[in-house]
């Protein structure tokens, strides 16, 4: 033993001082850095104090209105703008995540070009302009020019219509994977030309949707989800609505429903069908429901191969007959491909004949300007093919086609064919990665332009910081290759020279403001647009006689079927930005990958489990996925989700799952691709060996009757009304039974008496408790006590309270592997548990977060007092205190404490959006939600200007501001007049886990709430 | 063994290392009774500029625990910091030798001439260079140092100035509810309008701003600068 120790003492010594003075060098503080003032103060800026400018989202074509918080010339937070009528302040997930798009690190900085297969030079801005203006300028008689972008609005149709008549041979077709075609096409094929469809779902009393995923990605989800929230409240003003959902598969969505009917894949089309003429045999039907049912085979015993469920047509045709005013929607699967248009009319139909249109459904006036839509584009791309059209240049912008079209598809094959391949693009993606002439584009916090979401709302978007890179907006590329081509703008006092300049000119027009229009643009500029009627306003247009429909492609027995959905991520595009890709999906909970979803039914006979690795084959390709088994897919269904499998697109994307899209069948006739395929009936799924794996962020889908997650159902709260203390909030079970039953404790049984005295003990009880007796001393509040609510009815499990939450504070991504070790960072997750009734799997969503105890389980704990409770009722943390033992996180109750285990960094220039008010954590550091604190001492301090209180709805945290259905309240709760006060005292008010263990959360979640009222008979 | 050994005295090097960071609450509370400016760590420099004194601490209050009792002990101690630009008397060389003593006592400028967010942001600000250059076009435009930020601002070039007054990390300062509290710039800056060179002259320490708040009977919860 002596003899192995071979380290003197002065060695010891010699490592001991080395030691001692690393570890001291290391813990000491880092120099700060040299301190810069302007060269010349721009006008806005105080240094400290965050500027908003108004903007407009550019993320889908919903056309959200926005406000840019910017600090010393940066973006760092995005928030919906609160008087724009499309959002009224709420903000999804991919919206919050622009941001991140805009700071990505592989942005194309400069203006690019290549010969022939070589790889990207950056070159000149002039001469790749002059090059692609000589290029349509002298495009040869027999060629044409194809210009691809995004569904564009306002003053850039106006410009792209000046682009066609410089360049008489250009074809403009608009392009997006997620395309509303077949409801344009409906509502002509019902209406006539010039006349679209919008929604208004707080019309609704019962709503029924075909796989149109509302809340999520379909159309415009951030207004659809206030909307329906609007109504999911047992108070709601008109009631509230009855919701019913077929899809072949649960979304989130359909995990909101009060009823989610799991439909084989391909019967959604004769469910519109059947449900068609159930409604038009109760209502009085027009010669166009005739018409158009003419030919669809509904026998009883072809719907009944086809799985349709006779029983749910009637219930649900009953509940929409009896109903003032419903709403029936398709979209998904069931609105894709040659069938969409077919699917889409059938709703339109059932909506007319309901007398929802005017109401619920909104028409609109629409001009049809360019093609649009797969179908479109690949006709083209087929015309190319066989050389009956040859292409001089290809102008692409805002759009992936080549990503987004099936492996099979010529369109790829279009993009060698062309003589110069231009695309104005944010990043290399999968279509400009064919480009010969990259003109990089600007972002919308960059550029302006401008949208008009509805007729009359025309959206306002000025750019909130300087360019960060060599880069342009649309418009002033499309502006500076037509000026290239000798074309001029504008008058001789007031030549257009910029977009902006083009832009304004257009409102000029529009508005018809004579001499004082400057004033009213500064107003515009200000107010982020301008919009003088509800979105909602709708035209009168009478129904078509005649409607005629295609037949069906005949359906096939036993076929199993491929099945690409859209998730919250939207079309491909999100896929680059780290907190979409970390950002757990809701229902499936997995991150930074794709999935297989499928029944157990499927999964047995292909003998795979979850999170076995397979390859499913089509007749077009094969993807490979990890497998998630689920009771809530159709048997005859394999899900992938759309978004993933990026080959290029920047760092965050590449290489992260596979595409579904890749092996679609890319025949389509009419409007969008076909999102359902078959799979190879022989070695269609095979288990295959991979490095890849699926990484879930939730461990259970149960919540073993804890009570965390809470439903009622309507009837038991009216029953509450009517003077019975009906307190059991775990009606998951007895929500649907009736009520003589008796069910799980105290839900349904007993009377009056009984009821309060088991209230005392009644972990399950909703509403203000009184309090048990305390052991702990109380904390004093002399002025303010930070509470939270959040109202579970309203909650859709959207996650953009998530995002918005990483956003403002600070919170770093770790990536997948990190990820499958629990070590995520979110402040907020959201949880979700299949405890429902079969009906609505389900139990519902809940966002949570630190709880604020009062009695908090982690402050005793911790060694050094880092955590601590404030006379705010705020737990605080003091990073700076902070030693990492981690002692706070196992002692709390809720788990929503994180742990630096790793110096997170993002790459430049991503800090550049880092909150400057909001410390960036270190490794070995707790942290977790503050109630964003940095945004009460704000409040604070300009209250403490004016010389009062801080008002009630003066401060709202992160998550509350963005929540598109405003399911979140912050506020003080000592001020009974507030609002949180007055909601956390609700009949549905409950505590999570606090009767339990008498933690006394400062957060109170109120009860979802599930319409389980029976028809009653037609 | 061998690398147990150094295992051990890596462990005992990081432990030591660490607790000489983390002063004995008794220290502490020493280090607080004693006027600022005569702190152990500060060096002799710092005695030329006076400095204001803070009011001793009274004795109760330096039972070691938590705010909630009351009463908390906060370090003051610069036991590191005589390497680092956190220290008193930090006095780096700036890019242009700026002379407060010139402008404030001699020509009467104010402060918020200058520093003009000071009342209204978190942060004081630094004058931007066309500031400067709004008197420096004529005046002394013969000196080397107004040269210098004449070329700077002929190049559009920010003057990169060497911060004096750091706070420790992980603290948030407002500028503005200060001035607003009534609490002077020389409060924590010292006599700036008589220092050729600025320099550090308060430890900017959480004893410092806590006995401060305590004695003005403001907030002293944690989450008021840390978060």
């Amino acid at each position: 033993m002596q003899e192995k120790t071979k380290f003197s003492r002065r060695e010891f010594l010699k490592v001991l001082g080395a030691t001692t003075s690393a570890a001291a060098v290391g813990c000491s503080q880092e120099l700060p850095e040299k301190m810069a003032g302007y060269v010349s103060p721009p006008n806005e800026v105080i240094p400290g104090i965050a500027v908003w400018y108004a903007g407009s989202c550019g993320e889908c074509s919903a056309g959200c209105g926005v406000l840019v918080r910017t600090r010393e010339g940066r973006a760092v937070k995005l928030e919906g703008n609160p008087h724009h009528p499309v959002n009224r302040g709420g903000l999804c997930a991919l919206g919050q995540a622009s941001i991140q798009a805009h700071y990505d690190p592989d942005r194309i900085r400069e203006p690019l070009k290549r010969e022939l297969k070589a790889s990207f030079v950056p070159t000149e801005w002039k001469s790749s302009i002059e090059a692609v203006a000589a290029a349509v300028k002298d495009c040869p008689p027999d060629k044409e020019i194809l210009f691809i972008s995004e569904p564009l609005s306002g003053s850039a149709v106006a410009l792209v219509e000046e682009l066609k008549k410089a360049a008489p041979r250009l074809t403009h077709v608009e392009y997006e994977l997620l395309s509303r075609d077949a409801i344009d096409l409906a509502a002509t094929a019902v209406y006539g030309n010039g006349v679209t469809t919008h929604f208004d779902f707080s019309k609704a009393d019962v709503i029924a949707s075909f796989g149109a995923d509302f809340l999520e990605s379909w159309i415009s989800p951030v207004e659809f989800s206030r909307q329906w929230a609007e109504r999911r409240k047992p108070d709601s003003a008109g009631g509230m609505s009855y919701y019913v959902h077929f899809e072949p598969r649960l979304s989130l969505t359909a995990a909101n429903a009060d009823r989610f009917v799991k439909t084989n894949a391909g019967s959604e089309l004769f469910y519109l069908a059947a449900l068609l003429r159930a409604v038009s045999g109760m209502r009085s039907a027009s010669g166009a429901v005739t018409s158009a049912l003419g030919s669809l085979d509904l026998s009883d015993a072809n719907l009944k191969k086809l799985g349709v469920s006779m029983s749910v047509v009637n219930d649900v045709a009953k509940r929409l007959v009896s109903a003032g005013t419903s709403l029936v929607v398709a979209g998904g699967s069931s609105l894709s491909g040659d069938e969409g248009v077919t699917a889409a009319t059938l709703a339109l139909l059932i909506n007319e004949t309901l007398g929802n249109v005017g109401k619920s459904v909104v028409l609109r006036e629409s001009s049809k300007r360019a093609a649009s839509g797969h179908a479109a584009l690949a006709e083209i791309a087929q015309a190319v093919a066989t050389d009956s059209r040859k292409l001089a240049v290809i102008i692409t912008t805002g759009a992936n086609p080549v990503f987004t079209s099936p492996a099979g598809s010529p369109i790829r094959a279009m993009y060698s064919k062309a003589g110069l391949v231009v695309a104005i693009s944010t990043h290399i993606d999968e279509t400009t990665q064919f480009a010969t002439v990259v003109l990089p584009r600007s972002t919308s916090f960059e550029s302006w332009s401008d949208a008009e979401p509805a007729p009359g709302v025309w959206n306002l978007n000025q750019p909130s910081m300087q360019p960060i890179y060599a880069t342009q907006g649309l418009g002033d590329t499309i502006l500076a290759i037509l000026l290239q081509m000798g074309k001029t703008y504008g008058t001789q006092d007031a030549p257009v020279r910029s977009f902006h300049d083009f832009m304004r000119a257009q409102w000029k027009t529009r508005t018809g403001a004579n001499g004082n229009f400057e004033a009213q643009w500064l107003k515009y500029v200000e107010r982020g647009g301008s919009w003088d009627k509800p979105v909602t306003t709708s035209v009168a247009r009478s129904a078509t006689g005649n409607v005629a429909l295609p037949a069906p492609k005949p359906r096939v027995d036993g076929e199993l079927k491929f099945l690409a959905f859209a998730t919250l991520v939207g079309d491909s595009r999100g896929a680059n930005r780290a907190w979409l890709q970390e950002l757990p999906d809701p229902i499936a909970n997995a991150v930074w990958g794709s999935w297989v979803e499928m029944s157990p039914k499927t999964a047995a006979h292909y003998n795979v489990k979850t999170g076995d690795i397979v390859q499913t084959r089509t007749a077009n390709g094969a993807v490979g996925a990890p497998v998630i088994v689920s009771k809530y897919v159709a048997d005859n269904v394999l899900a992938v989700p759309i978004g993933q499998g990026h080959e290029a697109y920047g760092r965050y994307a590449q290489g992260v799952g596979a595409n579904p899209i890749a092996i679609l069948d890319p025949t389509t006739t009419s409007g969008g691709l076909s999102f359902v395929s078959t799979v190879a009936a022989d070695g269609g799924v095979r288990r295959v060996s991979s490095s890849e794996r699926l990484v879930q962020t939730f461990g259970s889908d149960t919540q073993e009757k804890r009570g965390i997650i809470r439903t009622v159902g309507l009837s038991t709260l009216a029953h509450a009304a009517a003077g019975h203390h009906v307190a059991d909030a775990h009606l998951a079970e007895s929500a649907f039974e009736d009520h003589g039953k008796s069910s799980h404790g105290a839900a349904s049984s007993g009377h009056g008496e009984e009821k309060h005295a088991a209230k005392h003990h009644d972990p399950m009880a909703l509403g203000p408790q009184p309090e048990p007796p305390q052991m702990y001393k109380q904390m004093n509040h002399p002025m303010y006590r930070w509470g939270m609510t959040i109202d579970l009815a309203a909650c859709t499990g959207c996650s953009a309270c998530v995002v918005a939450c990483s956003a403002e504070n600070n919170v770093p991504i770790v990536g997948k592997d990190l990820v499958s070790r629990g070590r995520e960072m979110w402040w907020i997750r959201v949880e979700r548990y299949f405890d429902g009734p079969e009906e609505a799997p389900v139990e519902g969503f809940l966002p949570m977060f630190c709880q604020h105890c009062a009695n908090a389980p982690c402050e005793p704990v911790c060694p050094v007092f880092a955590t601590y409770h404030n006379e705010e009722g705020l737990n605080t943390m003091v990073y700076n205190r902070c030693v990492g033992t981690r002692y706070c996180s196992n002692n709390c109750s809720y788990k929503v404490r994180r742990f630096n285990w790793f110096h997170y960094k993002w790459p430049e220039p991503l800090t550049w959006q880092l909150n400057p008010d909001v410390t960036v954590r270190e490794v070995g550091i707790m942290e977790k939600c503050s109630f964003c604190n940095h945004r009460i001492i704000e409040a604070k301090n300009n209250a403490k200007n004016e010389g009062r209180e801080v008002r009630d709805g003066e401060i709202a945290t992160a998550c509350s501001a963005t929540c598109p259905t405003k399911a979140i309240t912050f506020g003080n709760l000592l001020d009974h007049d507030s609002e949180v006060y007055k909601l956390s005292q609700n009949a549905r008010a409950y505590k999570v886990l606090d009767q339990y263990i008498n933690t006394q959360p400062a957060v109170s979640y109120l009860a979802r709430v599930r319409n389980d009222q029976k028809t009653t008979g037609a | 063994m061998r690398r147990v050994v150094s295992l051990l005295a890596l462990f005992c090097g990081v432990v030591v290392a660490v607790c000489a960071q983390i002063p004995h609450p008794q220290n502490a509370g020493a280090q607080n009774q004693a006027p600022a400016g005569s702190s152990a760590g500060a060096p002799a420099g710092a005695e030329a500029v006076p400095t204001p004194t803070l009011p001793p601490v009274p004795h109760e209050t330096l039972i070691s625990g938590v705010w909630r009792e009351g009463k908390a002990v906060f370090s003051d101690v610069e036991l590191l910091d005589i390497f680092t630009p956190y220290a008193r008397g930090y006095k780096p060389e700036q890019p242009i030798k700026f002379n407060h003593r010139i402008h404030v006592e001699k020509n009467h400028m104010e402060c918020q001439y200058c520093h003009s967010s000071v009342s209204k942001s978190s942060v004081a600000s630094i004058p931007s260079t066309e500031l400067c250059m709004g008197c420096h076009k004529l005046v002394r435009t013969d000196r080397p140092d107004i040269k210098i930020l004449k070329d700077h601002f002929d190049k559009q070039k920010p003057v990169e100035w060497e911060p004096v007054n750091n706070l420790p990390e992980h603290a948030h300062f407002n500028h503005e509810r200060h001035v607003k509290g009534g609490v002077g710039c020389q409060s924590c800056h010292g006599l700036v309008q008589k220092m050729d060179v600025v320099e550090k002259v308060s430890s900017l320490k959480m004893g410092f701003c806590v006995s401060c708040h305590r004695d003005r009977g403001v907030t002293i919860d944690c989450a008021a600068c840390h978060y």
